[in-house]
């Protein structure tokens, strides 16, 4: 601190400014001519800093005063840290994300620092610090103007039916770092009008979807079925080549980790098919138990996800666009089942058709190497035109098959559920003689306890109201705060074929609780009543995937 | 970043090329029914996260899609060698103590 | 097969896109500039087999050789290649087949010719490949922009032989060789060619560069 405090000085130094003043501009000789102000006088001390304001009441129960002002970081909130055990500044810094913003701590975080060093009742230089990082500490602009902006901020991946999209108007979600075509609106249609006529569409006729971005692996090698059923929580020994099957793979604690359609394509060779988002991980994961666990078994993998376009087609009326392009494949519906593959030539190009569903209609996913992406999607439309053939986003895809309850890992699942939390006991294979990655766990006394989270359907009692995902669920709307919480929504979207909301949710003990009225309170003060349904909304026999 | 040798490739590449799988030499349990909840509960989430001389797992993700194993300092982040998957250590904690 | 049917390579709007800007001298892409150290031309479609197998078995080598008229190199980060095809390492039993062999009568040969614990996959849809040609020193400076790997530390090819290493390249990922020319060869996978070609006219601005169709 510099200048001058007490008041006797600051009168004389004043007193000597003037007379100085009053010399240079021709008045007297400088001297004060005045007689010294007599004052009292004062202790001084060296400044002393005041990093928390202090008050009658601790201060959890005090005003909040606030630390870093990005991150609205409090005093109160530091002091909690330490109540819960955290000691190390960079513990501390990540339990309160003080220091967490952009500024990265210049404004607050000397005081944060030195509260947290008296709560910890220690002196701030035993407390220490952060890391400094930018733009604390000085930041080039070369730094700041690096190309990592617009199309190169992060890789924009395309299928080869990417331009089509765009060329319809098409809007995109970000899907990892795919493009997808999240809806395609017409005119001035909004988001829910678009998606609805989508859902309509496919149910009653017949819609379109580029399903190329699913992960693709192809396995081949003699020990392959053996390998995948040690992967899958089924059995792929007896999967015969034409023939495909569903299966969950989990992480050795139990916990679903994802999801897929695999196929036998011939003698030791599968397709295996995986979300999305999780293609990189699975193929690094079947890797790793290859090549560090059991590099005894025969067996390659190949990502052949780049190679294929996949046109979905799918609706009642999904059997007759095919036929019409597509001559060498006996579509009759026992021929070509459910759950079958076949090889065959679409509009002049060799292509590898599944019929399998995403929708729970009549579907056919037919793929060909992406080349003739654009080809095969184009011949499609027009061979769907007299169908009113739609084209469909994300959305819908997403609508649907939440009218079926079929989930979606990473959305209904968050690395936290059993295949039995999500009903789905009937996919893991009980006679299976090899203990299956994370077939053991599912024993573990956590996996089998009641009261585990369990999905459910929600069927809201005013059906026009959509919960929102991710709102809490609690039995008693009434009860005081902190309101006990039983679950929450994973999915939930407004039905246009069903003409009310669904919803796909996780509640405790949910399984045993069909046609419980449940509550989900809104941070608006309004609370939403729901009824505990089945999962599955639409065609609970699943006959219209089997469709003749 | 580090430079990590990879033992298929026989180069030095960047870390970036490459990601962390954990603690090598974990054997599966042959008869995981046969084990209780504590000893599989072992198994599956208890690890040694030494100070000091550690054998990790690497996947070379962007090259050549090859596991193989490290033996790392955590300390200093040194990397004493790499080998391959089926071959045993040169460097130990054990022998980095004597 | 019917001559209606259109085949797109990865590439194919983005040339549609270049060569329009090339004639009106879009500032956004060419930065107004006339001179082009550096050249991007994407191979036409061609065959990509991803091959495994026992290199260390010399039936499963000679029988590979026999088919594609190229030795299989066992050499980490090599490639061997004739004038109609490349054989690049990818691991200790991984490589990638470049030719202009149709794929599926490859792989028939290949099936016919290999016995064992092997695997085939065509993978032609998925890949490009593109030449980077021009200035050394500018098509050093683009590499070295583009990949934490040392290219520059690469010993000149030969005719029919040079390195490759499968690697980052900008925020995704290529194999990247050397050729005889002085030129550099990338493989990509189709939904990064885009995002590849963007980067690579914008990390190649300052010397000028332009694809060629």
């Amino acid at each position: 601190m510099a200048g001058t405090y007490s008041l006797a000085a600051c009168l004389a130094e004043g007193a000597s400014a003037g007379a100085e003043a009053a010399k240079l501009a021709g008045c007297g000789d400088g001297r004060i001519r005045f007689p010294e102000p007599q004052v009292e006088e004062y202790p001084e001390q060296p400044a002393q800093a005041l990093f928390l304001v202090p008050h009658t009441k601790a201060t959890s129960r005090a005003p909040s005063q606030f630390v870093d002002m990005q991150l609205d970081v409090s005093a109160s909130g530091i002091e909690l840290a330490v109540r819960e055990g955290f000691k190390s500044v960079e513990h501390i810094k990540r339990y309160t994300a003080m220091g967490f913003g952009t500024d990265q701590g210049k404004l607050g975080n000397i005081n944060g620092m030195a509260i947290l060093a008296s709560a910890l009742g220690q002196s701030i230089e035993q407390t220490g610090t952060t890391i400094f990082r930018p733009s604390y500490s000085p930041t080039t602009f070369g730094a700041i103007a690096g190309a990592d902006v617009g199309a190169l901020f992060d890789p924009e991946r395309y299928t080869a039916v990417q331009r089509w999209h765009q060329e319809q108007g098409a809007a995109f979600e970000d899907v990892g770092q795919w493009k997808r075509p999240w809806y395609f609106p017409r005119g001035v249609e909004s988001m829910q009008d678009a998606v609805s006529r989508e859902c309509l569409a496919v149910r009653n006729s017949v819609g379109i979807l580029d399903a190329s971005t699913l992960g693709k692996i192809d396995i081949q090698g003699p020990d392959a079925a053996e390998f995948i059923t040690r992967m899958y929580t089924n059995s792929y020994l007896k999967l015969a080549p034409g023939k495909c099957r569903y299966g969950v793979m989990l992480k050795e604690d139990g916990m679903i980790f994802d999801d897929g359609v695999c196929a036998c394509i011939g003698d030791n060779h599968y397709l295996m098919f995986t979300t999305t988002g999780g293609a990189a991980g699975v193929l690094a994961w079947l890797e790793l138990w290859q090549q560090t666990e059991w590099p005894d078994l025969k067996v390659y993998f190949t990502s052949v996800t780049d190679h294929w376009t996949t046109a979905t087609i799918t609706g009642p009326n999904a059997r007759k666009v095919l036929a019409k392009v597509c001559a060498d494949i006996d579509l009759a519906n026992d021929a070509f089942q459910f759950m079958d593959w076949r090889d065959g030539t679409v509009a002049g190009v060799a292509a590898r058709i599944f019929r399998i569903s995403f929708t729970g209609e009549l579907t056919y996913e037919i793929n060909v190497p992406a080349h003739y992406g654009r080809h095969i999607w184009e011949a499609l439309i027009a061979a769907g035109e007299e169908f009113d053939i739609t084209p469909y986003g994300t959305e819908t895809m997403h609508v649907l098959r939440a009218e079926k309850g079929f989930i979606i890992v990473g959305q209904d699942t968050d690395g936290s559920m059993t295949p039995a939390d999500m009903n789905m006991d009937w996919v893991v294979g009980k006679n299976k003689t090899f203990s299956f990655i994370g077939k053991r766990s599912l024993q573990r006394s956590d996996s089998v306890r009641e009261n585990r989270k369990q999905l459910v359907g929600l069927k809201t009692v005013d059906g026009t109201q959509v919960l929102p995902e991710g709102a809490q669920i609690v039995f008693d709307p009434e009860q005081k705060i902190p309101m006990s919480m039983q679950g929450h929504v994973t999915s939930s979207y407004f039905s246009s074929n069903l003409g009310h909301s669904i919803a796909l949710a996780v509640v405790k003990g949910g399984h045993g609780l069909l046609g419980k009225t449940v509550y989900c309170p809104l941070a608006d003060g309004r609370s939403i009543a729901a009824e505990i349904v089945s999962s599955v909304f639409y065609d609970p026999k699943g006959e219209r995937q089997n469709a003749e | 970043m580090l430079l990590i040798h990879c033992p298929h490739c026989r180069e030095d590449r960047e870390e970036e090329e490459y990601s962390y799988s954990g603690e090598a030499h974990i054997v599966r349990p042959l008869e995981p029914e046969a084990l209780s909840d504590q000893e599989w509960g072992d198994y599956l989430f208890f690890r040694k996260n030494p100070k000091g001389i550690h054998h990790e797992m690497w996947y070379h993700a962007v090259g050549c899609r090859r596991y193989f194993y490290a033996t790392r300092n955590t300390l200093s982040y040194e990397i004493l060698e790499t080998y391959k998957v089926g071959e045993q250590p040169q460097v130990s904690a054990q022998g980095a103590a004597q | 097969m019917p001559n209606n049917i259109t085949r797109e390579t990865p590439l194919h709007y983005f040339h549609k896109l270049s060569s329009h800007a090339s004639s009106a001298q879009s500032p956004e892409i060419f930065n107004g500039q006339v001179e082009f150290a550096l050249v991007v031309k994407e191979a036409p479609l061609s065959s990509f087999l991803n091959l495994r197998g026992n290199g260390s078995d010399k039936g499963f080598c000679s029988a590979v050789a026999e088919v594609l008229g190229v030795t299989v190199p066992t050499e980490p980060g090599t490639y061997h290649s004739n004038k109609d095809s490349s054989i690049y390492w990818l691991g200790p039993d991984e490589w990638l087949l470049f030719s202009c062999i149709d794929a599926s009568n490859l792989e028939a040969q290949l099936r016919k010719a290999l016995s064992g614990h092997i695997s085939i996959v065509d993978i032609s849809g998925g890949q490009t490949l593109i030449n980077l040609r021009g200035d050394p020193c500018a098509l050093a400076i683009l590499l070295k922009k583009s990949s934490v790997y040392d290219f520059a530390a690469w010993p000149d090819a030969d005719i029919n032989a040079g390195r490759c290493a499968q690697t980052t390249f900008a925020k995704a990922t290529a194999v990247v060789t050397n050729k005889a020319d002085g030129s550099y060869d990338l493989i990509l996978r189709r939904s990064f060619a885009d995002y590849i070609a963007k980067w690579l006219l914008d990390a190649g601005q300052e010397f000028g560069c332009r694809i060629e169709a």
